[in-house]
């Protein structure tokens, strides 16, 4: 099978931690963007189309299971896949599911697995965006107020990504 | 005024109240077994007793030497003659004597010569006063003879004859007036012998009073001092108690409910010393929990870079030179191995952190907070807890932790005075706590950061407290916050799911709508 290419937005206040996953995604083929925390994940997924978020959980600020619950108030399809080192939140994996995360995997994570993990899970959101009942420009945004109308029409104008690593 | 002066001052009192009692009674009857025995009346009328018969005895003295003198004068020595005898009779009669008699010296002896009798005279008597009259020429020339008679000498004209005029006595005259005379002078005596008597009765008494006294004081202040000492020595070690120091004890002595008191008082302190060990010792636990904790935490994330990092060089390895690719492949994977092994310590070191797993069972919230108030004065600590039972599934021991720790906060938070309230309540599926104080607030721009480990807004707090909380709250599948409270002070609430919730006990969830920043914190923010 040939392997697509996804877009994947890292959240992570550790820079070392997000460049290397970065760039190991990147060596995938895959294209990435960064976020240091979950107001400026917020901000990147409103200007552009993601198929995979890699989330942290303990970040300054908004922590990252909130952050998750925001993301898909903006975008309801979006994947995302937990990785965190607290233990608490790992064994609350089946809860934190529930909450609509993909997976959730600890940290240190095997590389590959994570990979596949977010490979798996863009394919979801894919799969869910292309739902037949959907229409094709159709952005899973219902309103019909001003704002609302604002907003659907700059979420069609967004650019395909390109190569964001920093 | 003291336990030990009252004790004292009650001990005295009925010990010297029947003293006094007794010894006035024994005053009174002394006096009127005296006063019935010895009267000053008696004593006069003996003395006038005595006056009288001294006196007459004295004229009797005077009229029987008169008359001794008058006859010797008149009468001739010799044997009187018929005719003299007749004119003596009838003179003896009229100087109201009983006797004349004549006495001539015969040698050493005087011998009676003659008697004249008063006329008419029925049976006349005859005693020889011849042994008398020696040791009456010597003194007074009386003759006082106890065999009745009463009589003056006199010495006639020639020498060896003497003349005795006298009266008839009864013959036990004198030794009556003797006797009236030594009677007397006993009864003085008596009276102050009486006098002596009485005072040294009085003082006896008074010495026994005051020896009683005495007595009185020593044995009831060394009762006193037994009674009132293990209580002050109680109560000294009960301020020590409250002070804060809880190595305590006393040495259980004195009457059997003090050794009791004492013994209880040393079981209590030694309880409750243990319960603060106990406490010390949960605290110490949780900090190096909290260590493992941050050591995992810290650990984790370099080593999560190093791994991703590790990949990308494992996966250009081929791009290195044949003849330099084993050794390469080698190190790398020799890398890869210490740092699953760093993981893995990274992983054991977490697991350590973690709270021990709760022993779930039936209790009530409701209940574990009235129980956490409790050990708080009830006027600084107030329990509003009205909607009855709280049943939720959790671990007894741990909870109290939780609601002791924030009465702790709310109560180190308050203002002088101000109470702090605990209330129970149940919202839909949820039994809720909520501790409130009228303290300071939360410190702006700290809020949720209150949570975590090592936050503190006290001096010498170790910012574990509500870490904990936070913690066992959510294994309890429940949430915490804290916010200000109106009209001032704090506000935090514990929200547990209900056992008894008709749709049973599920975790708390949040609710998917915004603006809940607090949700997601509860159940993710660690």
């Amino acid at each position: 099978m040939t392997r697509t290419h996804i877009d994947v937005l890292i959240v992570d206040d550790h820079e070392g931690q997000r460049r290397q996953l970065c760039g190991m995604l990147e060596d995938e083929g895959h294209r990435v963007a960064e976020a240091g925390d979950a107001a400026a994940a917020l901000a990147t997924v409103q200007r552009r189309r993601f198929d995979a978020v890699a989330l942290d959980v303990n970040m300054p600020g908004t922590d990252g299971l909130t952050a998750m619950l925001r993301l898909h108030e903006l975008d309801p399809d979006l994947a995302v896949v937990i990785v965190t080192g607290e233990t608490l939140i790992q064994r609350a994996r089946e809860f934190v599911v529930k909450q609509g995360a993909f997976d959730l995997l600890a940290k240190p994570p095997d590389p590959e697995h994570l990979v596949a993990v977010l490979e798996e899970a863009a394919r979801l959101t894919r799969h869910r965006r292309e739902r037949p009942a959907a229409a094709p420009d159709d952005l899973g945004l219902v309103g019909t107020s001003a704002p609302m109308q604002a907003l659907i029409s700059t979420c069609g104008a967004w650019d395909r990504p390109t190569a964001a690593c920093s | 005024v003291t336990l030990r002066t009252r004790l004292l001052l009650a001990f005295v009192g009925f010990a010297l109240l029947p003293t006094v009692v007794f010894t006035a009674f024994t005053l009174v009857e002394l006096e009127r077994a005296t006063s019935k025995a010895f009267r000053p009346g008696v004593d006069r009328a003996l003395e006038s007793a005595l006056e009288v018969s001294k006196t007459s005895l004295t004229r009797m003295d005077a009229t029987v030497l008169a008359q001794a003198d008058d006859w010797a004068e008149a009468l001739p020595a010799h044997v009187l003659s018929d005719n003299m005898r007749a004119a003596v009779r009838a003179g003896v009669r009229a100087a109201g004597l009983d006797f004349v008699q004549l006495y001539h010296r015969d040698g050493a002896r005087w011998v009676r010569v003659d008697q004249v009798l008063p006329e008419r005279v029925i049976e006349p008597r005859v005693i020889d006063l011849g042994a008398e009259l020696d040791a009456a020429f010597a003194g007074t020339r009386l003759v006082h003879s106890d065999r009745g008679a009463l009589a003056g000498v006199a010495r006639l004209g020639e020498p060896g004859w003497a003349l005795v005029a006298g009266m008839w006595v009864p013959p036990d005259f004198f030794a009556g007036v003797e006797r009236v005379t030594q009677g007397r002078s006993h009864y003085g005596r008596l009276g102050v012998l009486v006098g002596v008597q009485r005072l040294y009765v009085a003082l006896l008494v008074l010495a026994v009073l005051l020896l009683l006294g005495v007595l009185a004081v020593t044995v009831s202040s060394a009762l006193a001092r037994q009674m009132a000492q293990p209580i002050a020595e109680l109560s000294a070690a009960l301020e020590r108690v409250a002070a804060g120091d809880l190595s305590v004890r006393v040495t259980p002595r004195g009457a059997p409910e003090f050794l009791a008191l004492g013994e209880s008082f040393n079981a209590m302190t030694a309880r409750l010393e243990q319960a603060r060990e106990a406490l010390l010792q949960a605290g110490r636990e949780a900090a190096w929990r909290e260590v493992a904790r941050r050591l995992a935490h810290e650990t984790k994330n370099p080593l999560t870079a190093m791994r991703y990092a590790l990949h990308r060089v494992q996966r250009r390895a081929d791009l290195v030179p044949e003849h330099e690719r084993t050794a390469v492949r080698q190190s790398l994977d020799a890398l890869l191995q210490e740092l699953d092994h760093l993981a893995t310590m990274a992983e054991q070191f977490a697991q350590y952190a973690r709270l021990p797993e709760p022993r779930l069972e039936a209790v009530d919230l409701a209940e574990i907070a009235r129980a956490a108030a409790a050990l708080h004065a009830p006027d600084l600590v107030q329990v509003e807890a009205e909607g009855g039972a709280l049943p939720v599934r959790a671990d007894r021991l741990l909870l109290s932790r939780v609601l002791h720790n924030l009465v702790l906060n709310a109560r180190e938070a308050s203002a002088d005075g101000a109470p702090v309230v605990v209330r129970a309540l149940r919202t839909g599926a949820h039994a809720v706590i909520e501790v409130l104080d009228r303290g300071a607030g939360l410190p702006a721009g700290l809020g949720e950061r209150l949570f975590d480990p090592y936050v503190s807004t006290k001096q010498r707090g170790s910012g574990l407290g509500l870490s904990l909380v936070r913690d066992v709250v959510q294994q309890h599948g429940g949430r915490v916050t804290l916010d200000n409270r109106e009209g001032g002070g704090a506000r935090a609430r514990v929200e547990l799911p209900l056992a008894d919730a008709s749709h049973g006990a599920v975790p708390w969830a949040p609710d998917p709508g915004p603006p809940d920043e607090e949700a997601g914190r509860a159940a993710g923010g660690a």
